[in-house]
């Protein structure tokens, strides 16, 4: 079976191929979904935000005339689909749900350099990880997802989510600080006390 | 040297400080076993989010996307086209009757309008027409429009009830018509 770029599957979807749209639906669901469900910890929720969003992505490509960006198109659009279901369920704004559940300043985590090896590369640590990754402010967790999962250079994140370049590292910095205090605090507290 | 700050850090991972603070970086690593520990706890989590499984999207997905998008190819008596051209008429008509309404505010008096137009006038036609219609409707149903009547301000309620039947045509017509996809559930 032919592998065709996301691109290629756009253009022929343009070209009036309208099935093609399902390999890309196909290709992107999981990752589609794992940002869906880091944002919103609700599985029904998940699932109807990831559907709306590939419809709302389908819907824009008869709205461009280039496909050079529609990807990115399609990524923020599915973001803001995101965003649009966390306001509405937790009838909150964007603004409040990157101030819910901050951590703690640096000054109150302890001395990494007492963590013990055996803790940072064993399986014990990668739940706390991601355990530290699903408590994190919904907003924060998708952002550290983005950056983590799919490698996205800060730009790309700017592209994706409009905000400026300033906004976009102050939050990932925050995310990711947030992220390692709240791993250490896990691992700092049970097993730093041994 | 001072500890680099946190975001420092993070940008020295992510390859994005500049040479020389880089540099110094590098050699406060060699130095301090605090900091080799965070940039090491910053790697691992990267590595282990990165690796993670992601959440499997149920296989029924796929299905109900292609389902969804293809509902407006499924259209073949071109009901969303009329839907929109038909809300876009609605529109002009509410807007026309209330600027209508407008200028008969504004030229109260009976004084001869002088900001009307060639367009004003046949939208004042046609809304005479509309508002015949729906006079005739209001008096045989309700006894409310009697009230209305006696109350002497008989073209203000006729202009409010127009604007009101034809917002809620243009909401009928939306959640009849526009409804974007099919939310099935399992």
């Amino acid at each position: 079976m032919e592998s065709l770029s996301d691109h290629e599957i756009i253009s022929r979807v343009l070209d009036g191929k309208t099935r093609s749209f399902a390999d890309l639906v196909e290709r992107h669901k999981d990752k589609a979904m794992t940002l869906a469900m880091r944002m919103l910890r609700n599985r029904e929720e998940a699932e109807e935000a990831v559907q709306d969003a590939f419809v709302r992505a389908f819907n824009a490509l008869g709205q461009v005339r280039e496909t050079v960006n529609i990807l990115d198109m399609a990524v923020s659009d599915f973001i803001q689909c995101l965003l649009d279901y966390l306001i509405e369920a937790r009838g909150t704004n964007a603004v409040d749900l990157f101030r819910q559940n901050e951590g703690k300043s640096e000054d109150e985590i302890p001395d990494f350099s007492e963590i013990p090896d055996s803790i940072v590369e064993g399986e014990e640590f990668r739940r706390q990880v991601i355990e530290a990754l699903n408590e994190l402010p919904p907003l924060y967790s998708g952002i550290a997802t983005m950056f983590y999962l799919d490698d996205l250079s800060y730009e790309e994140i700017v592209t994706i989510t409009g905000s400026p370049l300033g906004t976009v590292k102050a939050r990932l910095f925050r995310a990711r600080a947030m992220l390692r205090d709240g791993i250490v605090r896990r691992i700092g507290t049970e097993e730093l006390a041994r | 040297m001072n500890h680099p700050t946190t975001p420092e850090l993070f940008e020295f991972i992510d390859n994005r400080l500049g040479n020389e603070r880089a540099g110094q970086v590098a050699s406060h690593l060699v130095e301090c076993a605090h900091c080799r520990r965070r940039t090491e706890l910053e790697r691992s989590t990267h590595h282990i989010v990165q690796s993670e499984s992601l959440f499997k999207a149920p296989e029924r997905l796929t299905a109900l996307v292609m389902i969804s998008v293809a509902a407006p190819m499924r259209d073949p008596l071109g009901l969303r086209l009329l839907s929109k051209l038909g809300s876009l008429v609605a529109m002009i008509v509410v807007l026309a009757v209330v600027g209508l309404g407008i200028v008969k505010v504004s030229g109260a008096n009976d004084q001869p309008n002088k900001t009307s137009s060639s367009i004003t006038q046949v939208v004042a036609q046609l809304s005479e027409v509309y508002t015949k219609g729906m006079q005739t409707f209001v008096n045989r149903t309700s006894t409310i429009s009697q009230s209305i009547e006696n109350a002497g301000d008989v073209q203000f309620w006729k202009t409010v009830f127009i604007i009101a039947l034809t917002i809620g045509v243009l909401v009928a017509a939306d959640r009849v018509f526009g409804k974007r996809f099919i939310k099935l559930r399992s």
